[in-house]
């Protein structure tokens, strides 16, 4: 197993935990424990299989979710503090404009449902085909792209109205 | 199926056609559809732009200390070696403590047959009952609480 293959799933696989769980130390204790789970359990696909990566993503996700829920039987109501910020490739206007289409977009994807908004980071942010999405959800193949387009309106709709609200606002303080 | 079903199952697919997820047939159904339909063009035009900021959006990510500790937790050969050792003695044993017992027991001439059925029935039924147990178990695994999940 090549080390840096590793350090790429365990990567992704703890971004995916912070967009579930909004902090970095649940996060890593997740991660850390799906690792334990991947060298012992005995069905475990092994690197450099290609069928590890969508397999600990899922055991990482059933993780956090159980994660989750013992926060919520806590009485823990924050969730989600996602921090999508900019990145620093562009010229100072654009990336003020970028960041701000972030920001935005943070906020439209925090307003989806739990299903939706994983959907849309498994596919956008971490780059997963279709098939491998279904696998980690456990759900059919067939369903993804559904699921995903309905996600991806809702997040469309969502701008889109925050946008109409920016535009009131401003005409409204002239 | 009606014009305007083909219609929106086909703007439907436009997640497919942005992700590269379709056939070449749907690929040219979608197309033609960007062709004639503003609106698809619109949506198209957004979902690609939406795709390419939330992949470029940064996250927090774990320092080399982090990710040499995942690596040794991972390779820890010594926890796998244990694990399996551990296994082959707690079956060994058991193999140890029950196969001449049960030999023992069934050859025995002086235990009458109807307690040799009544001892075998019980063990068996008992083993039965978990093994359905665990059967189901593992059937429930498969629509598990992890599917349609609401937090």
């Amino acid at each position: 197993m090549t080390k840096s293959t590793l350090n790429d799933v365990s990567q992704g696989a703890f971004r995916m935990a912070f967009q579930i769980l909004g902090q970095r130390a649940d996060a890593q204790d997740v991660v850390q424990d799906a690792m334990a789970v991947a060298r012992s359990h005995p069905s475990a696909p092994q690197l450099p299989s290609l069928s590890f990566k969508p397999w600990f993503y899922r055991v990482v996700r059933n993780r956090a979710i159980d994660q989750l829920r013992k926060r919520n039987r806590q009485g823990e109501r924050e969730l989600f503090e996602e921090s999508l910020q900019a990145s620093h490739k562009s010229e100072p206007d654009v990336i003020r404009e970028q960041e701000e289409l972030r920001a935005q977009i943070a906020h439209a994807l925090q307003r989806l449902s739990f299903e939706q908004r994983e959907i849309v980071l498994l596919k956008d942010y971490h780059g997963f085909a279709y098939q491998e999405i279904a696998d980690i959800l456990d759900i059919p193949t067939g369903s993804v792209m559904s699921r995903l387009h309905r996600a991806r309106m809702n997040l469309r709709k969502t701008l889109s109205e925050r946008a109409h609200k920016n535009v009131n606002t401003e005409e409204q303080s002239r | 199926m009606s014009s305007s079903s083909n219609h929106t199952e086909l703007r439907e697919m436009l997640s497919g056609y942005v992700d590269g997820e379709l056939t070449q047939q749907q690929s040219q159904q979608v197309s033609q559809l960007l062709e004639r339909d503003e609106l698809a063009r619109q949506i198209h035009e957004d979902l690609q732009q939406l795709k390419q900021h939330i992949a470029t959006a940064e996250y927090p990510s774990l320092n080399e200390a982090d990710l040499n500790h995942l690596d040794s937790i991972m390779n820890d050969r010594t926890a796998s070696s244990l694990q399996l050792y551990g296994w082959v003695a707690v079956v060994t044993g058991f193999l140890i403590l029950t196969v001449p017992f049960l030999y023992a027991f069934l050859v025995n001439d002086t235990i009458a047959l109807w307690i040799k059925l009544g001892a075998t029935l019980l063990y068996g039924g008992g083993l039965m009952l978990f093994i359905s147990v665990l059967r189901q178990r593992l059937l429930t695994r498969k629509s598990d609480k992890y599917n349609k999940v609401r937090l």
